[in-house]
């Protein structure tokens, strides 16, 4: 399993967020989560590698076990080597002067040999080859989820978790970017987009989970969530085109 | 060049500029960065980098001038206040000379030598630089499109409706930057 969430709960300092929640992720699944703003999404999200209960302050109960480790008893940095994540805002992740120094961060941390050959490569799967000594400041919005993507795939992790990944990018961009997803998802690895746009859920991901305030509320395989017109439109979801 | 060997330089110039306040060596070392600043054909970026900092010239030039000796003008202040801004002014270009002559990647290895938490800090706070400006540029936008103006003389209004949104989201900034960096295995053993 990748990841099997038991009865967990948590809240923010005046604020419950996670009410009893209970997912489990397959190895291999593509999995889509979505909901309204405000949800617990992101939260969820902050669940899978750590980040919930080490970083974030909040009452945290339940249990969270990812690719075998119990995010209770693995530090953030050392889930690192197993989760990816890319955040929702690329801003809150890029600190790097130059676009290779930020692909080669983690790669660092984790202490994984052959650095320009990994960033090489993982540039080159976004679409970005050749732009090791660009400055990140000066890339456009879609450039830096782009390049965050990057330094996530170039650690290799089993699992990758990416928060509203296409949010910004044009239609040939998004289309790319759910290709490297589905080509990643092929050679074995387990990818997790939170995604508003329902139509991106329906053509890739195989399994899908709509959460509302704080709970989930119905999980499963995408054409039996996605179809289920009375569900989205309470939530204000999206119908995509494919089951409408 | 080697870009540790261009940072000691930095410094060393640097140092000089400010234990030697006198005219002379400051006219030299002027004549040697315009022909730098030429030399690298940055002169048409240095202009538009160094215009927004005039005012702070003009206000130290006046200022020491009006209270050089007493509170009234003084040609000894006159004197002081140009020196002391051309200083800046050198120290200014010589920064930039720096960061235009070194590509971004070098850069980071110019600190290397330090601690690894006090280099991480530096390139930290270098990377958030021209992010800074950009954001306190938009949130001026978004506050003069609807209607703010920023010339009254209530400096509580022209200030807060831009420092606070603007520091709001450098804290904001920084705690999901620390986030982001443990989940890429920083701090691990
Ligand atoms: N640090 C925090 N402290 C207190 N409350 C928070 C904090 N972070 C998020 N919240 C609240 O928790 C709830 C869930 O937030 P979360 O970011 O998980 O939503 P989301 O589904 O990702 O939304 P979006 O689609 O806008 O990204 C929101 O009501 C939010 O206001
Ligand atoms: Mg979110």
């Amino acid at each position: 399993m990748a990841i099997e969430m038991k009865d967990v709960f948590f809240s923010y300092p005046g604020k419950e967020v996670l009410k009893n929640v209970n997912l489990t992720i397959k190895d291999g699944d593509f999995v889509g989560i979505t909901g309204p703003t405000g949800s617990g999404k992101t939260t969820l999200a902050y669940c899978f590698n750590g980040l919930i209960p080490h970083a974030i302050r909040g009452k945290f109960s339940g249990s969270v076990v990812v690719c075998g480790k119990d995010t209770k008893k693995n530090k953030v940095a050392d889930m690192a080597g197993k989760v990816g994540f890319v955040f929702q805002d690329p801003d809150w992740q890029i600190f790097s002067l130059s676009v290779k120094d930020e692909v080669s961060f983690g790669l660092n941390n984790l202490k994984m040999g052959n650095v320009d050959k990994r960033v090489g490569e993982a540039l080159a799967m976004v679409g970005m080859e050749g732009s090791e000594d660009v400055m990140p400041h000066n890339l456009s919005h879609g450039q830096k989820q782009k390049l965050c993507i990057a330094s996530v795939l170039a650690m290799e992790p089993e699992v990758i978790i990416l928060d509203e990944p296409t949010s910004q990018m044009d239609h040939r961009s998004c289309v790319n970017v759910y290709g490297i997803l589905k080509r990643l998802n092929k050679e074995g690895k387990t990818v997790i987009v939170i995604e508003h746009d329902t139509d991106n859920l329906a053509q890739y991901a195989n399994r899908v989970v709509l959460i509302e305030n704080g709970m989930i509320v119905k999980e499963g395989p995408t054409k039996k969530v996605l179809s289920d017109r009375k569900a989205l439109e309470t939530l204000g979801i999206k119908i995509p085109g494919a089951f409408r | 060049m080697n870009p540790k060997l261009k940072l000691f330089l930095l410094v060393i110039a640097s140092t000089s500029m400010i234990f030697f306040v006198n005219l002379a060596f400051m006219a030299v070392s002027a004549i040697v960065l315009v022909s730098l600043l030429f030399g690298f054909r940055l002169h048409s970026r240095f202009v538009p980098w160094i215009k927004p900092m005039t005012f702070v010239f003009v206000l130290i030039i006046v200022v020491q001038a009006l209270t050089f000796n007493g509170i009234m003008f003084s040609v000894a202040g006159l004197y002081y206040g140009i020196l002391f801004s051309l200083r800046i002014l050198i120290l200014a270009s010589l920064v930039f000379l720096f960061v235009e002559t070194t590509p971004p990647s070098s850069l980071a290895k110019a600190f290397d030598f330090l601690p690894e938490s006090v280099s991480m800090t530096l390139i930290l706070a270098l990377s958030l630089v021209p992010g800074v400006s950009d954001l306190a540029a938009n949130i001026m936008n978004a506050q003069r499109s609807r209607a703010m103006n920023f010339r009254s003389p209530n400096i509580f209004s022209t200030y807060f409706p831009v420092l606070i949104p603007l520091f709001g989201k450098m804290l904001y900034r920084s705690e999901k930057m620390a986030l982001a960096m443990q989940a890429r295995g920083y701090g691990k053993e």
